[in-house]
């Protein structure tokens, strides 16, 4: 089955762990981000022929199940490889592994269109790619199907009045910094997981459980799996802010939603579908949510 | 009754935070930064008006005052209002809290200037943003009042010959990266300078940074003023010098002048209260009789 070529290596080094001792998830991204500029280049369109093409490559959505979590000095390595592709688009799988011990590390399933640079709008894949891409096609292991999250919980009616009437509360706000940017000259996916992942704090403190809370307790919290829709570009100097809702309790899993709007025009830019849950830091295992979460959403 | 808007909301990260275990002072100039596009675009400014209209706010000083320690995990939200409004600058008041205690954090007082992306010069206010300003007016609150460092004020004048018996604390060049969306170094980075610096002015005034770290002793800043005085671009090569000014208490009074290398103009300066931090405690340490004679030969009144 395997079309699968090697597309990253490389390190987690001490600035990628945050406080829960493991790799952010934003780096989960940085590093899916550098695969795909890897699998542009194999598949005949390379980011510095888009001066001469005008074709870009956008990420549409990504379906992400992180299955180990990453520590400082573990060494990784992504494979890719495409499973699908239509007119404008293509389903792209990537598995990510730590290297010694060959531990797999999270998958992605990353939808990507054919960027048209002067309209901004999706176009067709070139002969060449469509040619090329035969060469590395693939199919989706089960570790990469939907577990706590299945494909149609993605909510597709984002807006801001229904974050409004839904009584989503605010997690982030903030600003795209021109160092976010990308060849696309747009803020790049790990910049929308970093928003995400800096929203969880407040998130944690809205569900009851806030950090200090956390820590006193012995606990940390990792996301297990993730959905994320891209609406709309971000360009350095946009505002941007994060609205929050905390869905159910499954087992141990909390299930949340985050939408992330332009704060220039209100406009949705990104909507992310979560799972996340609290773990044991000395055993690293995942432990019953409190019941004043529960309580909190019954 | 004033009107405070929302600027900011996010969580300290580790990556954020350094040695003493606490949020960097580069941070928070980065979390004003950050609010001032909010700020700009209640005044009308939004980023569009940037893109089509060529023109911005740019950070002319900034005074803060750091209160209380943030650290990693921690959740912060920042306010902002405005103090004064003149002809092509304006006076902002930016508080961050900690989410979670709702305690201030730090205070920002901003001067920031109306700016032509084209001719690089400050200009007047438009009439709109004038008019938007008006609600957000409202006096500062005295614990963001200056205690030790002056407010809208300057050092002496100096080009890099100036400064020649002042300490080296960072020789290096700006990157890409660090420019914003107006084409120049974000105020973030130039903090980060001093700040990285510092260590760098510690040791030449007879505290080694490690022999501190295993005494469980750590340095931190409780107010300073920063004047940006003009533009870099990336591919600056950049040199500052520092020196001690005055002990007072438990205080040390740094001052920072930044230079561009190539045209020995200063660039920014930064006037710093430091003090040593019991790294358990939390609390600040007295100097010992001893440490107050070494720290006295090293003091240099600035001309």
């Amino acid at each position: 089955m395997s079309g699968l070529i090697d597309t990253y290596r490389g390190y987690v080094s001490v600035q990628e762990c945050d406080e829960m001792g493991h790799m952010n998830i934003q780096h989960y991204i940085a590093k899916s981000s550098d695969s795909s500029f890897n699998l542009r280049v194999a598949m005949g369109h390379a980011a510095l022929a888009q001066a001469e093409t005008g074709l870009g490559y956008v990420a549409l959505e990504h379906h992400i199940r992180f299955h180990r979590e990453l520590r400082t000095s573990d060494l990784v390595a992504i494979r890719a490889g495409v499973v699908e592709i239509r007119d404008k688009t293509m389903r792209i799988y990537q598995e990510m592994r730590e290297v010694l011990d060959d531990r797999l590390a999270a998958t992605f399933v990353v939808d990507t269109g054919c960027l048209n640079l002067e309209t901004r709008r999706l176009t067709a894949w070139p002969d060449q790619v469509r040619a090329r891409v035969e060469t590395m096609r693939t199919s989706l292991p089960p570790e990469a199907e939907p577990r706590a999250l299945p494909r149609e919980a993605m909510e597709r009616d984002v807006s801001l009045a229904r974050a409004d009437a839904e009584g989503m509360l605010e997690t982030n706000r903030s600003v795209v910094n021109a160092w976010e940017c990308d060849t696309n000259n747009h803020m790049n996916a790990r910049f929308f997981m970093a928003r995400f992942s800096d929203a969880q704090g407040h998130m944690w403190a809205q569900a009851g459980l806030g950090r200090h809370e956390q820590a006193a307790r012995g606990l940390a919290t990792a996301t297990v799996e993730m959905r994320l829709a891209y609406f709309r570009e971000l360009r350095a100097g946009e505002t941007l802010f994060v609205r929050t809702a905390i869905l159910k309790t499954e087992g141990k899993i909390l299930r949340y939603r985050h939408w992330l709007f332009s704060g220039d025009t209100g406009e949705p830019a990104c909507a992310a579908e979560g799972a996340a849950v609290l773990f044991d830091k000395a055993t690293r295992k995942a432990v019953p949510l409190p019941d004043q979460i529960r309580e909190r959403l019954r | 009754m004033t009107d405070y808007l929302d600027t900011f909301r996010g969580t300290v990260n580790t990556w954020e935070c350094d040695e003493v275990g606490h949020m960097n002072v580069q941070f928070y100039v980065a979390r004003a930064s950050d609010a001032g596009f909010y700020m700009r675009d209640a005044l009308g400014i939004s980023p569009s008006v940037v893109r089509n209209e060529g023109r911005a706010v740019v950070a002319l000083e900034e005074h803060v005052r750091f209160l209380r320690e943030l650290r990693a995990g921690d959740i912060m939200n920042m306010r902002t209002r405005l103090v004064e409004m003149r002809d092509t600058t304006v006076v902002t008041f930016h508080e961050l809290f900690n989410s979670a205690s709702g305690e201030t954090s730090a205070t920002i007082v901003a001067v920031s200037g109306y700016f032509d992306l084209k001719t690089r010069k400050l200009i007047p206010w438009s009439a709109e943003a004038k008019e938007r300003a008006a609600p957000l007016l409202g006096p500062l609150p005295p614990h963001a009042e200056p205690r030790s460092v002056p407010r809208e004020t300057r050092l002496p004048a100096k080009r890099l010959e100036d400064a020649a018996d002042f300490v080296e604390i960072y020789r290096g060049a700006v990157m890409p990266w660090e420019c914003d969306d107006f084409g120049h170094m974000n105020t973030r980075f130039y903090m980060a300078r001093f700040s990285d610096g510092a260590g760098h002015l510690w040791q030449a005034i007879g505290f080694n940074k490690s022999a501190m770290m295993a005494k469980r002793r750590g340095t931190v800043v409780l107010e300073l003023r920063l004047n940006y005085l003009r533009e870099v671009r990336s591919g600056t090569l950049l040199i500052a010098k520092s020196t001690l000014t005055r002990v007072e208490g438990k205080t040390l009074t740094f001052v920072h002048y930044m230079f561009d290398a190539e045209t020995g103009e200063a660039v920014a300066t930064g006037e710093v209260i430091a003090v040593m931090l019991d790294l358990d405690a939390r609390k600040t340490v007295p100097f010992t009789d001893e440490e107050r004679a070494m720290l006295a030969s090293h003091v240099r009144e600035l001309a």
